[in-house]
């Protein structure tokens, strides 16, 4: 097994009702492998700091909300917004992937994902928001769900997405 | 099997399109009629130079569409120049998979006859450890031949496997400075990794590409708080 997902097991055992939204989360919605560094997870519920560090988690010095898991894996914790997206919104359209040993990950939907990597590509266009966006376009596209609206922060936005979208789809059938 | 030769496209032809892509560096996807023409003076031009910058793989275009690789081309001109081979390289990579996960690499790994470098992630994973890699590029003495040989073992050929065989073009005689500028003509992810790269093996790298100071300050970070 891929060694975040499997990260992404521990921690989802050792923080109860986290969400996986960066790397994980594109793996599994996209069931391809995707070179990383790190884990990114969202919570909703009250796990808080000294909960955190009472489970052998270690904060990373100078950084906002960065943890060392006790795998040594670097963990970026979100626990109001992913890229305006509310975590409370994020967990409530989650979905949930079963693993052979009885554990689950849950982790945000296409739809959430594709409108976060949509929004940080035209803002501040991380390295791996281009590539994420048009991995998840060409794997997933054709499932996208009502939720894609429901995310959008307007018809605008909503529009737009579905336009990248569709040339994308065109590119790909080059 | 040929590959363009570089030699025979223009180089004032290249260089006029790469000025041209240096205007889209902003959205995923553009429009010729909308973004392109106006760019380019006309419509004719503008397929012009999509079409040069297709063939030496910096452009994806298909009828009005067209997506750019701005990591690329927004290095300075002798990164540009020596980022063409690497480029060409990945546009004529044949994809290979059988069971679609790691043992397909490892299978690569110890069995596939003329290898000659391995790239990319794989490579910039065993020199710096920074992230953990997925897709295993790997430079053959003769891709049909190699090929050849996967396709025996059962492997198919497709757009999802994640052994990829890249033709030998350019120069090899430095490794990390080949691996480094694959990076850079990758883009994307790999970015990351060419600048962990520069700040592991920064010696050994005699043209060194330009990257957005917020890149280069996440990865001195992630190094860093990895050390800790």
């Amino acid at each position: 097994m891929n060694e975040l997902v499997s990260e992404a097991l521990e921690i989802s055992d050792e923080l109860p009702g986290v969400i996986m939204v960066g790397a994980v989360a594109v793996m599994l919605q996209t069931k391809r492998s995707r070179a990383s560094r790190d884990v990114d997870i969202g919570i909703a519920s009250k796990i808080d700091r000294e909960e955190m560090i009472g489970l052998k988690y270690i904060p990373i010095k100078g950084k906002r909300d960065s943890w060392v898991s006790p795998r040594q894996i670097k963990v970026d914790v979100y626990r109001s917004d992913l890229s305006g997206i509310p975590i409370k919104q994020l967990e409530k359209t989650a979905d949930k992937f079963d693993f052979k040993n009885g554990k689950t990950i849950r982790c945000a939907c296409v739809e959430a994902l594709i409108v976060a990597k949509y929004r940080a590509c035209n803002s501040r266009a991380g390295p791996n928001d281009k590539s994420d966006l048009e991995l998840l376009i060409k794997k997933r596209s054709k499932t996208v769900d009502w939720r894609l609206e429901e995310l959008c922060k307007d018809q605008t936005e909503f529009e737009s997405i579905k336009q990248v979208i569709r040339q994308l789809q065109l590119l790909e059938k080059r | 099997m040929e590959y363009v030769d570089l030699d025979l496209v223009e180089s004032n032809q290249i260089d006029r399109a790469i000025s041209f892509a240096q205007a889209f560096t902003s959205q995923l996807v553009y429009s010729v009629k909308k973004d392109a023409k106006k760019q380019a003076g006309s419509l004719s031009t503008a397929y012009n130079r999509l079409r040069t910058l297709e063939q030496i793989g910096l452009v994806k275009l298909n009828r009005d569409v067209f997506q750019i690789k701005s990591d690329a081309v927004t290095q300075p001109f002798p990164i540009r120049k020596k980022i063409l081979n690497s480029l060409l390289s990945f546009k004529n990579a044949r994809r290979f998979g059988k069971y679609y996960n790691e043992s397909d690499i490892n299978f690569a790994k110890k069995h596939l006859p003329g290898k000659f470098l391995t790239t990319l992630d794989y490579a910039a994973w065993e020199l710096t450890k920074y992230q953990t890699p997925s897709e295993f590029h790997v430079y053959v003495e003769d891709v049909g031949e190699s090929a050849e040989f996967l396709l025996e073992s059962d492997f198919h050929e497709g757009e999802n496997g994640n052994v990829i065989l890249l033709p030998k073009l350019g120069d090899f005689e430095n490794p990390v400075q080949r691996i480094y500028l694959d990076c850079i003509a990758k883009g994307g992810r790999s970015t990351l990794d060419g600048i962990a790269l520069e700040l592991n093996y920064g010696d050994s790298i005699t043209e060194k590409g330009l990257f957005p100071l917020e890149f280069m300050k996440k990865v001195q970070e992630d190094l860093t708080s990895c050390a800790q």
